[in-house]
């Protein structure tokens, strides 16, 4: 900053002119102060700008202040309450993890069964569990699932029986398998074995079973997905184990949720949705594709901790659009079909592969068993049964690892959020009406049978895909809520929507219809009455004594102590805004205006000031760079008029202060010292630049107040000796 | 380097015992003087001021002031793993983010570590004033939790009336009304089972019973306890832990006066 009358030679586009002029008026005597500083004056003000921004930094920070300060409380509750979520979300995770499937991987992984070692041999066994579950299943199909037909009933028990042909004859195909997998595959076993440990203690024949039969339901999914099909049989194989390994969980997973009944066949239900996601997929629209892939996150999300309710909740929502997507298709059903057709053929050229078909066909059917089970109330055989179908290609899908629950409980309302409902052709509700036993856990939606896949002919569009509830557009923007009550509101909100849109549904059959309603009505009850509880738990821990009311606070009796220490941001707001508020107030108390001789008027401090104290404000017409070198040409045909204009540069622009007309303020009345007690700092006040000065140490009384011009030049010099001192 | 060594682990199993109801976690501040902790109950309403002096433990060695903030619940269930009579030494680091906890039987047979992660805790530090309260009372610890016990029965808030004969702790409710008066012992047998009223103008106030019964947790710290009461000033419930230091509880009072 440079209080001078000069121009500042900055301007490339002045220069040229200002030279012109300053050859044209060199002739006047007086001129030279204006025109010569371009070249010394620039340079200070140059320097004196960048102080100026250095103290514009300084303060220009002024805008965080002190909300800081009122939050005590409030992280008080929140660390509180979290950790009790946290702790409580953790202990879920572990008690369960024995149950859980996609807990972490690392504790997967540290335990092996003996079954790894052992599996075909227990594939063998299975078997004929197998068909014997089948048996059930379709028997329990019958019971509740309207729209199924006997004769695919009829066909999965032919199916099963094939299988366990199949398996009997070649037990060895799933192990070739295995060898045949790549190295990923196999950690993807072991983790699985882990699970199975798990499962082991509640049934360990079954879980051998599910492995199995899910690998060759995961394998069915993939030719499926293959339209081509024809050869490639190793490709199939490979791809088949991955659906395997991640199948293989997925069953394990439901095995475990098997073990309290209802929990079990919402399990089941998320693994098959997955299924239909993966031909979703495959399908052409891409949109949903896309989509569908994130819903799988989700889907794993939920794997890996059923057993929160959270994570229940949000698997509610997460499998109905999954469903939804199902829903897409007639169209792949078709296809499914035809695909099955050629399996069918494929199998009775190839035999190895025809084992890995029938194992398709087996799980799919197996599949459309679990989606009938999930209906009510369920006998505990047939949940065993379904708890082991369920084989989840969309594991491998998403290859992220679920790591923390709240993760997974933030994706999970992602997906959901994001994942558009395609429109549903035909949507079945083939709902377990009475599946109220459930825990928190049951999801929504039964997907339906799937047995159309095996045979081409005999499913009725109704069949085919089971959509119950969309969650699509109706939870928006709640990807950012991550805590508990984020995930309730959201869980309410799509109850409500899953139930308006049950409704809404056109159901092919009345009773579908009727089988929605029941369902959505159940579900309602569940997330409402299990979010809120647990919530309520919460809040109760939180607060485990009487309620505040009538009572009052401690704080109101002691004072908070908190540290008297400002920390340097607090202080230079704090000086900022008291710097704003005394310009504002055109603070000059303590000022008095002296003459001295030789210097004319000068300012004398009546009061001391302290160090960087405001003193008074430098007032005058703020003014563009052009405008003040026009004035100081007027100016300078004056020559009683003294030099005002103070220039400086902010934020890289070039102001000036025309204090030229006395307007009876004191701070242009300020004499220059090179040696000053006050210093200038731009204080930008409403986007406004004001000049303020500030003490540069203590001031006492009766001392003249100056400051440094910052005009260095020789014209300044030459006409105003003064300022060299 | 901070290590306090207690003779007994039953001590330091019922001061956790005392305050883990009320506090999920808290502070605990050492520095060369001792132990002190200080901290709200979530709803604001009490506060726990626990005090150990330095002199009161076997050894004890603080190298630099620090606050160890630690989950109470897991505290006391670390403390369930020791018997009552073995040693117990608490080890921290400087800047450690986890504190050891050490178990020795007499005999230093057996000796069992345990280790705790510890929090970063953003807790409000209040400063509490020094008081003249113009009521002291001086009861059996045992005699107090009786009575917050009994009146709870009846209402949620118990008024304490304390005047020159005795102090009177009274509750009513839907079911009807309960009064406990207590008359100061006139010759005093046994210490810990006087009555005591320092008295300079009488008091009453009301209280909520929830809180008072979660302050009788500390009973077996103590014999006696104390109540010392003001007017539109917090209740003090200190129980004296011998040779150690104290515990208090402060509670607010209940807004005035709606029932009798």
């Amino acid at each position: 900053m440079v209080r001078r009358r000069a121009r500042p030679a900055k301007e490339p586009a002045l220069n040229g002119v200002v030279a012109a002029n300053n050859i044209s008026s060199s002739s006047n005597s007086d001129n030279t102060t204006l025109t010569l500083p371009f070249n010394g004056v620039p340079m200070s003000a140059v320097a004196a700008n960048s102080n100026n921004l250095l103290d514009d930094q300084y303060f220009a920070s002024p805008k965080r202040k002190d909300c800081r300060l009122m939050k005590p409380n409030e992280g008080n509750l929140s660390a509180a309450n979290h950790p009790q979520s946290i702790d409580k979300s953790s202990n879920s995770i572990k008690s369960e993890a024995g149950r859980t499937i996609g807990v972490q991987l690392a504790t997967r992984s540290q335990t092996r069964t003996i079954e790894n070692f052992f599996r075909a041999n227990a594939a063998k066994k299975k078997t004929t569990i197998l068909s014997t579950e089948f048996t059930t299943t379709t028997a329990s199909d019958e019971q509740k699932t309207i729209s199924i037909n006997e004769a695919l009933v009829d066909e999965l028990e032919e199916e099963s029986l094939l299988y366990d042909a199949h398996s009997i004859a070649s037990p060895s195909t799933s192990n070739s398998n295995s060898a045949s997998a790549s190295s990923p595959a196999y950690q993807i076993d072991d983790d699985l074995d882990a699970e199975h440990t798990n499962d082991n203690s509640s049934e360990t024949g079954g879980s051998n079973y599910t492995d199995t039969h899910i690998h060759t339901h995961s394998q069915t999914q993939v030719q499926d997905q293959d339209t081509e099909h024809t050869d490639a049989a190793g490709i199939q194989s490979t791809t088949a184990f991955q659906t395997h390994r991640s199948a293989l969980r997925d069953s394990h997973s439901s095995s475990h949720s098997s073990s309290s009944s209802s929990a079990a066949t919402s399990d089941n239900i998320f693994l098959q949705e997955p299924v239909l996601t993966l031909d979703i997929d495959r399908t052409p629209t891409k949109a949903s594709s896309i989509r569908i892939n994130k819903s799988f996150e989700l889907a794993n999300a939920v794997f890996s901790s059923p057993p929160s309710v959270l994570s229940a909740c949000m698997l509610n929502g997460r499998f109905n659009q999954i469903v939804t997507l199902n829903g897409h298709g007639t169209g792949h059903e078709q296809q499914h079909q035809q695909q099955q057709q050629q399996l069918q053929h494929e199998q009775q050229q190839q035999q190895p592969l025809s084992g890995c078909e029938l194992d398709q066909h087996d799980s799919s059917s197996c599949d459309s068993g679990v989606a009938c089970s999930l209906t009510a109330g369920v006998s505990p055989a047939v949940i065993g049964t379904r708890r082991r179908k369920p084989a989840t290609p969309h594991r491998i899908l998403c290859p992220s690892p679920i790591k923390t629950m709240p993760r997974d409980a933030a994706l999970l309302m992602k997906g959901e959020v994001q994942s558009p409902r395609k429109s549903p052709r035909k949507l079945q509700l083939q709902l377990a009406a009475a599946s109220s036993v459930c825990k928190s856990r049951r999801r929504l939606n039964q997907p339906k049978p799937q047995a159309p896949y095996q045979q081409p002919s005999p499913m009725p569009n109704d069949d085919v895909v089971v959509v119950v509830l969309d969650d699509d557009g109706d939870v928006d923007g709640d990807d950012d809520e991550d805590d508990v009550h984020a995930l309730i509101k959201a869980a309410e909100e799509r109850e409500n929507l899953t139930k308006s849109k049950a409704t809404m549904l056109k159901p092919t059959a009345a009773a579908s219809a009727a089988a929605a309603k029941a369902s959505a009505a159940a579900v309602k009850p569940k997330a409402t009455s299990s979010r809120p509880g647990k919530a309520k738990s919460l809040a109760a821990k939180s607060q485990p004594l009487a309620a505040t009311n009538g009572n009052r606070e401690l704080t109101e009796f002691f004072p908070v102590r908190r540290s008297v220490r400002k920390t340097k941001t607090a202080v230079k707001e704090e000086m900022m805004r008291n710097l704003e508020q005394a310009v504002l107030e055109e603070r000059c108390d303590g000022l008095q205006v002296r003459h001295f001789m030789g210097k004319g008027r000068g300012v004398v401090a009546m009061r001391r000031f302290k160090r960087n104290e405001f003193v008074v404000e430098y007032v005058g017409d703020l003014i563009a760079i052009s405008e003040a070198t026009q004035r100081e040409r007027c100016y300078a045909l004056d020559e009683n008029a003294g030099c005002y204009m103070y220039y400086f540069k902010h934020k890289n622009q070039q102001y000036c202060i025309d204090a030229t007309i006395d307007t009876g303020k004191l701070g242009r009345l300020i004499n220059h010292s090179r040696n000053g007690n006050l210093m200038t700092k731009v204080v930008v006040i409403k986007q406004r630049p004001h000049l303020v000065l500030l003490a540069k140490d203590d001031i006492e009384a009766g001392e003249e107040l100056t400051y440094d011009y910052g005009d260095r030049s020789k014209e300044s010099l030459l006409h105003h000796p003064w300022l060299a001192f | 380097m901070f290590e306090a060594r207690l003779g007994q682990a039953t001590i330091l199993k019922k001061i956790l015992d005392a305050i883990k109801d009320l506090l999920n976690e808290g502070t605990f501040d050492c520095s060369d003087s001792g132990i002190q902790l200080q901290a709200m109950d979530n709803s604001h309403v009490s506060l726990v001021s626990l005090t150990l002096r330095s002199d009161g433990f076997d050894k004890f060695r603080c190298d630099r002031n620090l606050s160890m903030g630690m989950n109470l619940g897991s505290m006391a269930k670390i403390l369930k793993c020791a018997n009552n009579e073995d040693n117990v030494t608490m080890k921290a680091q400087d800047n450690a983010d986890t504190v050891t906890i050490m178990f020795e039987s007499a005999n230093q047979e057996k000796v069992s570590d345990y280790e705790m992660k510890l929090m970063n805790l953003d807790q409000e530090h209040l400063g509490i004033p020094e008081t003249d309260y113009s009521c002291v009372v001086r009861m059996p610890a045992m005699e107090f939790a009786r009575i917050c016990r009994d009146l709870a029965q009846f209402s949620e808030s118990v008024v304490i009336c304390c005047t020159k004969e005795g102090v009177k702790f009274s509750a009513s409710g839907d079911v009807g009304t309960a009064n406990i008066k207590l008359a100061q012992t006139g010759s005093v047998d046994k210490e810990e089972e006087a009555v005591i009223i320092d008295m300079q103008e009488p008091v009453t106030l009301t209280f909520a019973c929830r809180y008072l019964n979660a302050f009788t947790k500390a009973t077996p710290l103590s014999t006696q306890v104390q109540l010392s009461m003001c007017a539109d000033v917090p209740l003090v419930v200190e129980y004296a832990i011998k040779d150690l230091g104290h515990i208090r509880y402060y509670l607010a009072p209940k807004i005035e006066d709606n029932e009798t």
